[in-house]
């Protein structure tokens, strides 16, 4: 991710980079001015010109605005989330297969089941009236528990800037959809743009 | 049974409701808390009122009627009830609340941005309710013939009445806690007449099975029925799928605030079915060993406490477990006909609270006609149905919307119609025409096993042959679905056409 990152910067011009960060900046005050009119002004982005290390480790601006702007890198967000999610739930999905598709046959194949006691009760009525219902609980509870820690990873993933940003800072956020689909969409999405990071779609 | 006591009962829930729903018009004044109950439920209520709407005739009466007649094959049915909201809570809950649907139609046009399959979904959600609210009315009339011997029209044309004044008055926000209501009343009214029957049981020196249901009715796939393994695996597929495709189990989750209170929300519902679930089974049993004269029928709940316990004991048991199966017909009818409703509301008519009470009438009064013209087949077993419908047409619009971006809006339609089409066919063959026989009969009574891949095929197909009509704004919606409400993120700005 650091790579696309890094690549998200204008480097084949000769400018130096301390310019550079400077008409960034201008860049993302004027976007912050122009496209949120109406809504609490946002403070201005502050760019810190660090050492190239640190700048290799963060991406120049947050990963909310690339995934907003339909960037390739937005796409790579928005992929690794949906995966990981769908790959926690085709877990869960499976191991539920097995147990609802195994036990018939169980049942089927090993019929001295039915004459084996479990708690007081023929092994197939302890399973199906009794001990799924508490399995169905628990499998339930740690999915529950992995998909919000996978939001929070994603969360801290994509919402932490360089290390300082003024959206963490502003508390809670507007409510969902509440802006203006194409307010990403300012000058500061043309560095981007013309450093061959494509927009990957769109409206 | 005494009929004074269970004729008391009846009327006490009915009234208990229309006063809860009527204490509830006060505090729904603006068309928006009419509707959603202004997302103000908190997960505790939402979920009890899940599990009130959930758990209808079928559960509270048809579960244990089927089991005494079957046997442990029949124990799938609540396992796969339950189990539906394990593959629900994994697949959909989450990322459907997040799209800000509010029904079924409103999930396929936000997903698929096309009106025609909005309107193709809106025809399945009022044909799957129908199916559902069936049986519902049904069963009212036979418990109130049991009870009083009136004509069976009577009790179904009450829950109906009851009904309709209560969501054309209330709304939404007093049918939550009319739902979360009944869920109690469900579990109590089963609860507690298990441990008196237990206690005679044992004092009765704990008679068990006769030896020639010990080795055929509590085993499974043992009861001589034919394709015995295809039936089992056909149910099975269509409980835990079926599920995250009724139209007023979606409603509900509308009423949660965000996504993550949504999972909680199910975490917590699969919890109250759980020990919902461990009750009929036990009925089905003691059925079996006291009362074996009534398989074939949804009585054996209603007959129990009066024929093992007896007395004035008895009687009042009886009448709590009658009040419990009308609690259950209010419920579950009250949230169909709200989605129902809502859905000939916004679609046919002109949308507003003046089309949704006229829908409303319209939702309850056609199911109505049905119940008494149909077949009466065990109520468990039109439930089953309806599951079937769904699990064939939501499920795979559901599960391919939310998690699969070349989904299009023609696959949608060719995979809605197929699987809704051949789900509904075998429906209405079984209902209209049955009992088949052989192997067409079991693959027209248990059609999901054969369905839900068609339906999954042919969405997947025709999309993958239709790559031009993937929604343009794909990428915005799966933002919207997928990430969580703390990230301040464009979420496209699509609305549910709120009335």
């Amino acid at each position: 991710m650091s790579r696309e990152g890094r690549e998200a910067e204008p480097r084949e011009e000769p400018e130096p980079r301390r310019r550079m960060a400077e008409r960034f900046t201008r860049a993302v005050g004027r976007e912050g001015r122009e496209s949120r009119e109406g809504e609490r002004p946002r403070p201005r982005r502050e760019v810190v010109t660090s050492p190239r290390t640190t700048a290799a480790r963060h991406p120049r601006y947050p990963a909310t605005r690339e995934i907003d702007e339909q960037t390739r890198l937005g796409e790579v967000y928005m992929r690794s989330l949906v995966r990981t999610q769908f790959r926690l739930a085709l877990f869960v999905c499976t191991v539920l297969g097995c147990v609802a598709g195994g036990l018939p046959l169980l049942f089927m194949l090993v019929p001295e089941l039915g004459s084996a006691r479990l708690l007081g009760v023929p092994v197939p009525w302890a399973l199906l009236a009794g001990l799924v219902y508490p399995g169905f609980v628990a499998g339930a509870w740690l999915y529950v528990r992995q998909a919000e820690r996978n939001e929070r990873h994603f969360a801290e993933l994509v919402d932490r800037p360089g290390g300082r940003d003024e959206r963490c800072s502003a508390g809670p956020v507007d409510r969902p959809g509440g802006r203006d689909p194409d307010a990403g969409a300012g000058p500061v999405a043309d560095p981007v743009a013309e450093s061959g990071s494509d927009r990957a779609g769109g409206r | 049974m005494n009929a004074a006591y269970g004729v008391t009962a009846v009327v006490l829930v009915m009234l208990a409701a229309v006063l809860i729903g009527t204490f509830g018009v006060r505090l729904s004044r603006t068309t928006s808390d009419f509707y959603v109950a202004s997302r103000t439920v908190s997960p505790l209520w939402n979920a009890s009122a899940i599990g009130g709407e959930y758990l209808s005739a079928a559960s509270f009466l048809g579960v244990a009627g089927l089991i005494l007649t079957y046997g442990a094959d029949m124990l799938w049915l609540p396992v796969g009830w339950t189990g539906g909201y394990l593959v629900l809570l994994v697949l959909v809950s989450a990322p459907l609340r997040r799209s800000g649907a509010y029904t079924l139609p409103d999930f396929a046009e936000a997903r698929l941005e096309s009106m025609a399959v909005r309107r193709l979904a809106g025809v399945l959600v009022v044909l799957i309710g129908w199916l559902y609210l069936m049986p519902q009315f049904q069963s009212a009339g036979l418990v109130l013939r049991a009870i009083t011997g009136a004509p069976e029209w009577i009790g179904g044309s009450l829950v109906a009445v009851v009904v309709a004044v209560n969501v054309v008055s209330g709304g939404m926000r007093s049918i939550t806690f009319v739902q979360a209501f009944q869920y109690w009343l469900k579990l109590t009214a089963l609860a507690v007449p298990v441990v008196f029957l237990l206690v005679a049981w044992r004092a009765d020196g704990a008679p068990g099975l006769s030896a020639g249901d010990a080795a055929t009715w509590a085993l499974p796939l043992a009861s001589g029925k034919e394709y015995g393994l295809y039936s089992t695996y056909s149910l099975i597929l269509a409980t835990f799928l079926g599920t995250m495709g009724l139209p007023h189990v979606l409603v509900r989750f509308y009423t949660n605030p965000d996504g993550r209170a949504a999972r909680r929300t199910t975490l917590v519902v699969l919890t109250l079915l759980g020990v919902f679930y461990l009750l009929p089974a036990v009925y089905g049993a003691l059925g079996r060993i006291y009362v074996p004269e009534l398989a074939g029928g949804d009585t054996v709940v209603l007959a129990l406490p009066g024929r093992v316990i007896g007395g004035v004991v008895g009687d009042l048991l009886g009448a709590l477990v009658t009040a419990g199966a009308f609690a259950a017909f209010l419920s579950t009818s009250s949230g169909l006909t709200v989605s129902v409703a809502g859905v000939i509301g916004q679609d046919i008519l002109r949308g507003g609270v003046r089309s949704f009470r006229a829908a409303a009438v319209v939702a309850v009064a056609v199911p109505l006609g049905l119940a008494t013209w149909a077949r009466t087949l065990p109520v468990a077993d039109v439930v089953g149905l309806a599951f079937a419908v769904a699990a064939s047409s939501f499920c795979p619009l559901l599960v391919l919307g939310i998690w699969w971006r070349r989904l299009t809006s023609a696959g949608a339609m060719a995979g809605l119609l197929a699987g809704g089409g051949l789900a509904g066919g075998a429906v209405l063959l079984t209902i209209g025409g049955g009992p088949h026989t052989g192997l067409a009969g079991a693959l027209l009574a248990q059609p999901a096993a054969w369905t839900v891949p068609v339906a999954f095929g042919v969405m997947i197909v025709v999309s993958l042959l239709t790559p031009g009509r993937i929604p343009p704004g794909v990428a915005r919606t799966m933002v919207r679905l997928h990430t969580p409400e703390t990230l301040n993120l464009d979420r496209g700005d699509w609305r549910p056409r709120s009335p």
